[in-house]
């Protein structure tokens, strides 16, 4: 953790551009996996892998807000939404960024969907609370992601 | 194909149709008890010149859609008179707060959750799904004002859907999978109630398949769980319960074979019996029913024993979106017809092709009706028939209910929006015109016009 997040390093690539790290206001560092860019469509399971349809910066903008607005359930997992672009490749408009299991460790996340990725892509209770609140979803969306049919 | 709608608002969670109750469940988690009856009562008294079409419409759907009425109708002066009172009737009322009698309000105090996901009711039992897991409510419907017994919660699973039949409740929770309680009236109401086990690993809906279940593990990829019957204490539906197998039958893959669909094309599948409704990627719709071989057999459990019986892609003259454009508003051009309209000219083989009815968004639901198939997708909601479609709502819906199984209510649509509730009856009208029904049929269902001329006769013929 940054201990001043006023200095925190601009997001960049590494030099031979195989991944993008940032670090947001609070300190939080990320990185980007190339997974959810780029290889295949399909996991050992034969379960889609989600793929960004958003560049790299956009990816760490999402981040960042969501850490911002402190979009995040008691596991600590942080959400975004983005109601004006598309986010994933299958038509994804939430982002999940799964809290790391080490302090240490790097955040990431990938575009999700309950329908296409299963229950562990639906945001909590709390989260989904706040969308309505705060005007990004109609309670019909609320209940559509509730019932997994987005 | 004539549409009536009634609103109703208020902030609303779900609607319900049953035994001539409206119940509806409001966000603050009270259910309302309305009387059906009395609402078409007093739309009658309004509107004297509609009877008895409020009643038809609203108290007993059923009729309108029967045999009997179609042969009621045929004589003219009765089918003029029908259509005098449907012609009064209003299409639309966008309140309804002060006709809609209020039989009871019940509140939920111990029914904790934020919200509930889905609602079906049994045998006088209405099961909550809901994402704090299943709760049902037991009660008596014997008296005008229904009363209730008693409040159950029965699992604490995050619960996104559920179905109940042949004496047995499913309820689907995602990744946390398919939950299961047979022969749920086995017990008396006053006894606990019979525990749910899991039946597969994955399930975000369910419907039955005669005795069978058919299992969405996603909502593209259906699965067939046998069930056999067995003795019961507790018999519905003039059957014993029925014990569902463990092995999945891949449903979906044989509708998608013989259909001639890849299954990874399937965007949304849902089954009413063995009827399915399938929307492709590419936007296509398709009507497939799967029967017995051995069509003598009416039970047979095996899927082995079942193939394709029809598949129907629905589809319509090339001309027909091009001739009722200006008549017919409601009838969702295809963008291919419509670049014939303004001043293109109609193509010499518009009365050879057909265009496939397309539906390029992806579905949230579907639901049958007697008459059509309800399609919902995130920003509107649509009706099907066989001459295209039709707006039930412009905007995104909460929920979207059809009443296929209820013995009243198989023509009716409840949809909740942010706003309210609507109530709508659909009505076949082409029943009151037997000869431009007909036509109409011809015209969806196959026959190819030759010339202009016939075409435009038979079209005609339509307008009462």
């Amino acid at each position: 953790m940054n201990e001043n997040p006023k200095e925190s390093p601009l997001p960049r690539f590494n030099p031979d551009m195989s991944y993008f790290c940032g670090t947001s206001d609070s300190g939080k560092s990320y990185t980007g996996i190339d997974k959810h860019r780029n290889g295949q469509k399909f996991d050992a399971a034969g379960k889609p892998i989600a793929k960004w349809a958003v560049e790299h910066m956009a990816e760490f903008a999402e981040f960042c807000r969501s850490d911002l607005e402190v979009w995040q359930g008691d596991d600590g997992d942080l959400w975004g939404i983005n109601i004006e672009r598309t986010l994933g490749v299958d038509g994804e408009f939430i982002c999940k960024f799964p809290c790391p299991e080490n302090e240490t460790d790097h955040w990431h996340g990938y575009p999700a969907s309950p329908k296409i990725h299963g229950t562990k892509d639906r945001p909590p209770k709390s989260v989904l609370n706040r969308w309505v609140h705060d005007g990004l979803i109609s309670t019909g969306t609320k209940k559509k992601l509730n019932r997994s049919k987005l | 194909m004539k549409l009536f709608k009634l609103f109703l608002p208020g902030e609303f969670e779900d609607a319900f149709l049953y035994k001539e109750r409206l119940l509806v469940m409001t966000v603050d988690k009270e259910l309302r008890a309305y009387d059906l009856e009395g609402l078409a009562r007093r739309l009658a008294e309004k509107s004297p010149s509609s009877v008895p079409a409020p009643y038809w419409l609203f108290a007993r759907n059923d009729f309108i859609g029967t045999n009997q009425f179609r042969k009621f109708v045929e004589a003219d002066a009765i089918a003029k008179a029908v259509a005098g009172a449907f012609g009064a009737m209003p299409s639309m009322l966008d309140d309804i707060t002060h006709d809609l009698p209020l039989l009871d309000q019940f509140r939920l105090d111990a029914f904790d959750c934020d919200m509930v996901l889905d609602l079906t009711i049994y045998n006088d039992r209405m099961y909550l799904a809901t994402d704090e897991g299943l709760f049902h409510i037991d009660f008596d419907f014997s008296r005008k004002v229904p009363k209730i017994l008693a409040l159950h919660k029965r699992s604490d699973i995050h619960s996104m859907a559920v179905s109940a039949k042949y004496g047995s409740v499913s309820v689907s929770c995602g990744d946390d999978g398919l939950w299961i309680a047979e022969g749920d009236f086995e017990q008396s109401k006053e006894e606990r109630p019979t525990s749910l086990a899991v039946k597969a690993e994955r399930s975000v809906m369910t419907n039955w398949w005669t005795q069978s279940l058919v299992n969405y593990e996603a909502y593209n990829s259906p699965k067939l769980l046998a069930g056999e019957r067995r003795r019961s204490s507790a018999s519905l539906e003039g059957l014993s319960v029925v014990e569902l197998g463990k092995t999945l039958f891949p449903i979906g893959a044989l509708v998608s074979e013989k259909a001639g669909i890849e299954t990874n094309q399937i965007d949304y599948i849902f089954n009413f019996s063995k009827k399915f409704f399938v929307h492709s990627i590419d936007g296509s719709i398709y009507d497939i029913e799967v029967l017995d071989k051995d069509k003598k057999r009416q039970r047979s459990v095996e899927p082995s024993e079942h193939e394709v019986q029809r598949v129907y892609k629905f589809e319509v003259p090339a001309a027909l979106p091009y001739l009722l454009g200006a008549q017919d508003k409601e009838l969702v051009r295809p963008k291919s017809a419509r670049e014939l309209t303004g001043d293109t000219p109609l193509p010499k083989d518009a009365f050879g092709q057909r265009l496939s009815l397309s539906f390029k968004d992806s579905i949230v639901s579907s639901g049958h009706t007697r008459v059509g198939t309800v399609i919902e997708s995130r920003q509107r909601v649509q009706f099907l028939h066989d001459e295209g479609f039709l707006d039930l709502l412009n905007h995104e819906a909460i929920t979207v209910r059809t009443f296929m199984q209820s013995k009243f209510y198989g023509n009716m649509v409840a949809v909740v929006d942010e706003d309210g509730l609507w109530l709508i009856s659909v009505f076949d009208e082409r029943v009151l015109n037997p000869t431009a029904a007909i036509a109409r049929r011809r015209l969806g269902q196959g026959t190819v016009f030759t010339s202009t001329s016939s075409f435009l006769t038979t079209l005609k013929q339509k307008t009462v």
